[in-house]
């Protein structure tokens, strides 16, 4: 399993982000807003980027809608192997950006 | 004075963010889109306006619609007009905004290449009449001795260069997409 997950492997920056918004259940136009600010404005997702990204996510089970008020407006909460994808991006990124601050000294 | 205009335009799917432009350029002339109809694009007479437009294919099931069509107006996008899929949204221009659907590579290869399966399944049938179903099942049905073959004949060969021009389009945008730089 954790090798399959392995090929999925970077995801896009914001593949990253909406799987970081959705640590905590959300509706599409909420993961926008959380993104921006999250980023300082710096990544800006497009709606149709989102519509895309949460389709697809939800194809690969790695998020799923929940129940909400709003029948128009749907919910998406993280599923068991969206925060497994996501713990192993982390340690992916955890360990290119340990790499980059040992080498930050010696090139500054 | 006049309140509506017709245009006959052809673009081809690939020329997506050309035709989003040409339609914005309309509307600082003072023509608002309307809608599109089969190569017609119908515009009424308003103030000149500066609107970005924005087009994009949706072909999921129908209950997705509502979904997607929610989530474009919370972004703040209007939606000017639909003709086959095709969904032709709008907004004013801010300066400084991103004004994208699309924001990231992949996506928008996504994008292409969900236009080059449409645009695929769209224009079979045209390729199929014009080059195959002549070649096997007219010669001995007697259907080319009717008047009006060989002008049903150009036409179909006419649509059928256009379908493959607009496929050939759209892979070769898709290649120079996937050679940039990763996004």
């Amino acid at each position: 399993m954790a090798k399959e997950m392995q090929s999925e492997l970077p995801l896009t920056e914001s593949y990253y982000l909406i799987l970081a918004a959705l640590t905590h259940p959300q509706h599409g136009y909420g993961i926008m807003q959380w993104v921006e600010t999250i980023s300082a404005g710096r990544v800006v997702i497009g709606p149709g980027t989102l519509y895309g990204a949460v389709k697809a996510m939800v194809t690969k089970e790695w998020i799923r809608e929940i129940p909400g008020d709003d029948p128009r407006r749907k919910v998406y909460a993280l599923t068991a192997s969206g925060k497994e994808i996501f713990l192993l991006e982390i340690a992916r990124l955890e360990q290119l950006a340990a790499l980059g601050q040992e080498l930050r000294t010696e090139l500054e | 004075m006049k309140t509506n205009l017709r245009k006959v335009r052809l673009f081809f799917a690939a020329q997506d963010q050309k035709e989003a432009e040409w339609l914005r350029e309309m509307g600082k002339m003072g023509w608002r889109f309307e809608g599109y109809s089969f190569l017609v694009y119908t515009f009424s007479r308003v103030e000149p306006e500066d609107m970005v437009y924005q087009i994009d294919l949706f072909f999921d099931p129908k209950e997705d619609r509502g979904e997607y069509l929610q989530l474009f107006e919370e972004f703040g996008w209007e939606l000017a007009g639909e003709f086959a899929g095709w969904h032709y949204f709008r907004q004013p221009y801010r300066p400084g905004v991103e004004q994208r659907i699309y924001t990231d590579k992949s996506s928008l290869i996504a994008k292409y290449q969900k236009y080059l399966t449409f645009s695929f399944v769209a224009s079979g049938p045209s390729i199929y009449f014009a080059l195959i179903w002549p070649v096997y099942y007219t010669s001995d049905s007697g259907l080319m001795s009717l008047p009006w073959y060989s002008a049903m004949r150009i036409l179909l060969l006419i649509l059928a260069a256009l379908s493959m021009f607009n496929l050939t389009r759209l892979l070769l945008l898709i290649r120079r997409l996937k050679n940039e730089n990763p996004a």
